[in-house]
């Protein structure tokens, strides 16, 4: 009965919004490294990541949706014996397509940025796994000499994809590709 | 506020009002991000969570009032169990057909979104999609073999600068957009562009210098920053002299605007048809989680709506049970709050009206009661004052209502008698057995209006009740209202009395003196002339007429005796001496009857006159004496205690064995002038019987069956004397006998 095989699925995630995902979930992303500095007034931030998509965003990527990849970075201010002050947050977006006629998987790092292609989409996230170079301003009123952290997530932006999807991905394991929060303290003088 | 108010207003009706609206309002925003995304597409997910949010809280608030609809029906309130009746109902009515639309719109969306694919045009894209990717690589092929001749010239360059130079040309020759020297491990020779801020060319990436590496030609077309096709061909340039390194030339060259323009729609309709293709499933689960979202909104919003209207609907139902309970109860100031203007409202309008009228009757009734209150109220004080007893009875002859002149009068407390029959009554209190037949008689007569005299002989002593009756109009009943007028009686008796001794004195007793008087006179004057034969004439003649004289005196004299009223001057008298005193003065040992004494040795002293008792002794012995004549016989006096109806009495008789009461005056024995002696003058026992009604006493005669005459008077003990008496019973009923 068609309005059953259509209820279903609603049904199926709506029973799975509340489950756990997998524990052998094989796919997701994972910040391995980071490593900031400050320089000139500015955060370097040298980051490398394990970004695997899982099958349903594979398909979903080579279907022709483009895939939001957030790269979100906190800069905090260590304070003994209180809690961490925020200076300033960052997000780079990261958008991964899939280029059907020439079938390459196109990377654009930030908004206007250049377009990269690639061969491969594990070529293509490899790249976009290593963050080289990327800075951000050091906010004025940061204090000198103190001690910094920096925060960084990276995530797929769910709300970048058709409506249709977003239930799903929200509510589906294989949407669920985030990578927690990798935080790495620094002290600008000794760094830079 | 206090919580269970909070509560109360969180689950009722604005708070149900507001969140349906607010869900009406996330349901329309979210069909609006559904078909134009760019509007409400950056909420769509932030509003379908509120509607999920929505919908459960909407669950929770019409939850919670099903409980209390529930629970209501099991307490029994009223309204509670048609209210119920009345939201299954409507969600009935509204969730079947809700619910038929639900599953036809879920059966046609899937319908349609299916219709939208369609096997050959996929088959025809991917075709296009492959036609295009052939005639690409024809241009590319034919673009690498040009760009290996062209880098020919190149083999012979060595220096950074001529390459610049040979690059600027062969680039300018083929069309280029950039051409680019490199080593064969990507580092840059040198590089000539065709737009100079573009200072930094692009670098191959490594798996393409791997490939060339390896000897092999790297073409491809690539999309651009902004939205066209440029090919990237990089082909080795080998050098003449074998010892020098491979170095690579790239070019790019942008697709002719035709084949780029084509290239590019192929490759929008394929990714538009692809990402349908597999955004099927999430459209189809999308759009019925929509219709979900709006088929339990509507559902849920259409549930509350019934218990709110099915409460509206019962609330008047509600109020008018409510309202007829309270009226029951006798609550008749129960107004119903106004149910508007349709036939429930008019019901309620006339539940009002009517326990105003019912209140107003109400009062009317209270005001009435509260006068005949007042009224009785009057009436039984006055009925209270009255020195007259009034006793009132129903129709069937039960004692309803007697005042407090009727235990003055007759000295018995009937209030425990009240309720019952005149019959019982009788039963009851035996001393009133007069009175109460009496009341019987004129009550089954049905007189309306009777009057009656009645002797009573109690407590008090006799008494003489005046009563005088009324049939109550209406309702039935009598109304009987008596007086003690023994005094009344008494005294006109003695006023009469006291009259006919005047008269009888001033007639009869002033003429015989001047007749003894003349009488004497012509005896004196006559009987010395007379002749001698006559002189015994005229002597028996004046002796007779001045012994008749004397005795009509005599006879007048007694008489005012009996007539005077003396005040009665009673002590304390031991009755059994007086007696014995009395009776010494008629024992004669020698002649005449033999005189007996039978005195109780316990009789209390009695209140008495000892000088009127004593006559009334006198004038019983003589009796006797007389009735026995000469032949002897014996007289019996005695004295002993009685007790009769709560009272003690002395009771004193004088019997004889002689002749006894011959029974043609057995009925006017008391009276005077009533005598069977030749010689009486009728006033002896008609004397003791006043003496002995002026202290208060009973007296009968009879006839013992034995033979001879006995005259019994009962004389009323002192109070204090009385509560001593002995136990009832001691007394002896006389039977058949006068009573006075």
């Amino acid at each position: 009965m068609p309005a059953w095989k259509s209820v279903k699925p609603l049904l199926l995630a709506v029973l799975l919004a509340g489950a756990p995902a997998p524990a052998a979930r094989a796919a997701g992303f994972e910040v391995l490294a980071v490593q900031p500095r400050v320089h000139a007034g500015r955060v370097v931030v040298h980051a490398a990541m394990d970004l695997d998509l899982s099958e349903a965003a594979e398909r979903a990527l080579v279907s022709g949706i483009p895939l939001d990849i957030l790269l979100e970075f906190r800069l905090c201010r260590r304070r003994p014996l209180w809690w961490d002050q925020t200076l300033g947050r960052w997000t780079l977006r990261a958008r991964l397509s899939y280029h059907a006629l020439s079938g390459l998987y196109l990377v654009r790092l930030g908004e206007g940025a250049r377009l990269h292609s690639f061969a491969t989409q594990r070529a293509a996230l490899k790249y976009l796994g290593t963050v080289d170079r990327i800075s951000f301003p050091l906010p004025a009123d940061a204090p000198a000499g103190s001690a910094y952290r920096l925060d960084l997530r990276v995530r797929l932006d769910r709300e970048a994809l058709p409506l249709p999807l977003r239930p799903i991905a929200y509510t589906a394991a294989a949407w669920r590709l985030d990578s927690h929060w990798t935080e790495w303290t620094f002290a600008p003088s000794s760094a830079g | 506020m206090d919580l269970r108010a909070l509560l109360r207003r969180l689950t009722g009706p604005t708070a149900a009002a507001v969140l349906s609206a607010a869900l009406l309002a996330a349901l329309f925003m979210l069909s609006a991000a559904a078909q134009h995304s760019a509007l409400f597409g950056h909420w769509y997910s932030a509003l379908l969570a509120v509607s999920v949010a929505g919908l459960a809280a909407l669950s929770v608030l019409i939850a919670v009032n099903v409980y209390r609809m529930l629970r209501q029906a099991r307490e029994r309130v009223l309204g509670s169990r048609l209210t119920l009746r009345l939201v299954l109902l409507f969600v009935l009515l509204t969730v079947l057909p809700l619910g038929l639309v639900y599953f036809i719109s879920v059966q046609f969306l899937h319908r349609g979104i299916d219709s939208w694919f369609d096997v050959r045009i996929e088959q025809a894209l991917d075709d296009a999609l492959l036609l295009g990717r052939a005639s690409l690589e024809a241009i590319k092929e034919e673009r690498v073999r040009r760009l290996q001749e062209m880098s020919a010239g190149l083999e012979l360059v060595s220096s950074a600068e001529a390459a610049a130079a040979a690059l600027d040309d062969l680039r300018e020759q083929g069309g280029f957009t950039e051409a680019t020297l490199l080593t064969a491990d990507g580092r840059f020779i040198a590089s000539s562009n065709l737009y100079e801020e573009s200072l930094i060319p692009a670098r191959p990436t490594e798996a393409v210098l791997s490939r060339l590496r390896q000897g092999q030609v790297y073409a491809n077309l690539e999309p651009t920053t902004d939205g066209g096709l440029e090919l990237r061909i990089v082909v080795p340039v080998y050098s003449l002299d074998m010892k020098r390194p491979l170095r690579l030339l790239q070019v790019l060259e942008p697709l002719p605007l035709r084949y780029s323009k084509l290239g590019e729609s192929v490759q929008s309709a394929f990714k538009e048809y692809e990402k349908l293709v597999y955004l099927r499933g999430p459209l189809k689960l999308s759009f019925v989680l929509t219709l979900t979202l709006v088929t339990l909104i509507a559902g849920l919003i259409a549930a509350w709506a019934a218990i709110f209207s099915a409460r509206r609907l019962t609330a008047p139902l509600r109020d008018l049970a409510e309202g007829t309970r309270a009226v029951a109860a006798g609550d008749y100031d129960k107004q119903l709050p106004a149910a508007g203007g349709d036939e429930l409202g008019i019901l309620v309008q006339s539940f009002n009206e009517m326990t105003r009228r019912i209140r107003e009757a109400q009062q009317a009734a209270r005001r009435s009661q509260r006068e005949a209150e007042a009224q009785r109220a009057y009436l039984e004080t006055v009925l209270a004052h009255l020195s007259s007893g009034v006793l009132s009875f129903s129709a069937q002859g039960v004692l309803r209502t007697l005042n407090a002149g009727v235990q003055q009068i007759l000295g018995v407390d009937l209030a425990p008698a009240v309720g019952r029959r005149l019959e019982a009554l009788a039963g009851d209190h035996p001393q009133l057995e007069p009175l109460w037949r009496t009341i019987e008689a004129a009550v089954a007569a049905g007189r309306r209006e009777w009057q009656a005299e009645v002797g009573l002989f109690g407590s008090r002593g006799r008494q003489i009740i005046m009563c005088r009756g009324t049939r109550i109009a209406g309702r039935g009943g009598h109304v009987v209202v008596f007086d003690d007028v023994t005094a009344l009686i008494q005294a006109q008796r003695d006023a009469a009395w006291r009259e006919v001794a005047r008269r009888l004195a001033h007639e009869i007793k002033n003429p015989l003196t001047p007749i003894q008087l003349s009488a004497e006179r012509i005896r004196h004057k006559y009987l010395q002339k007379l002749p001698e034969e006559d002189r015994p004439a005229l002597d028996r003649a004046t002796r007779t007429i001045a012994e008749q004289v004397e005795a009509m005196k005599s006879m007048v004299n007694a008489f005012s005796n009996y007539a005077q009223l003396k005040h009665l001057q009673p002590e304390p008298t031991d009755l059994n001496r007086l007696v014995q005193d009395v009776v010494e003065l008629y024992r004669d040992p020698r002649r005449g009857p033999r005189l007996e004494l039978a005195l109780d040795a316990d009789l209390p002293e009695v209140p008495v006159d000892r000088g009127r008792l004593r006559q009334v002794l006198h004038n019983l012995l003589i009796n006797a004496r007389d009735a026995l004549g000469d032949g002897g016989g014996a007289i019996e006096v005695g004295t002993r205690r009685v007790e009769e109806n709560g009272r003690g009495y002395a009771e004193l008789w004088v019997a004889d064995d002689g002749p006894g009461f011959p029974a043609e005056v057995m009925d006017r024995l008391f009276e005077p002038y009533v005598t069977t002696k030749a010689k009486g003058n009728g006033l002896g026992l008609a004397i003791v019987k006043k003496i002995t009604e002026e202290h208060g006493g009973l007296l009968w005669a009879r006839n013992r069956e034995a033979g001879g005459a006995c005259v019994s008077l009962r004389l009323p003990l002192a109070p204090r004397d009385a509560d001593n008496t002995r136990q009832p019973g001691a007394a002896e009923a006389p039977r058949e006998e006068k009573r006075a």
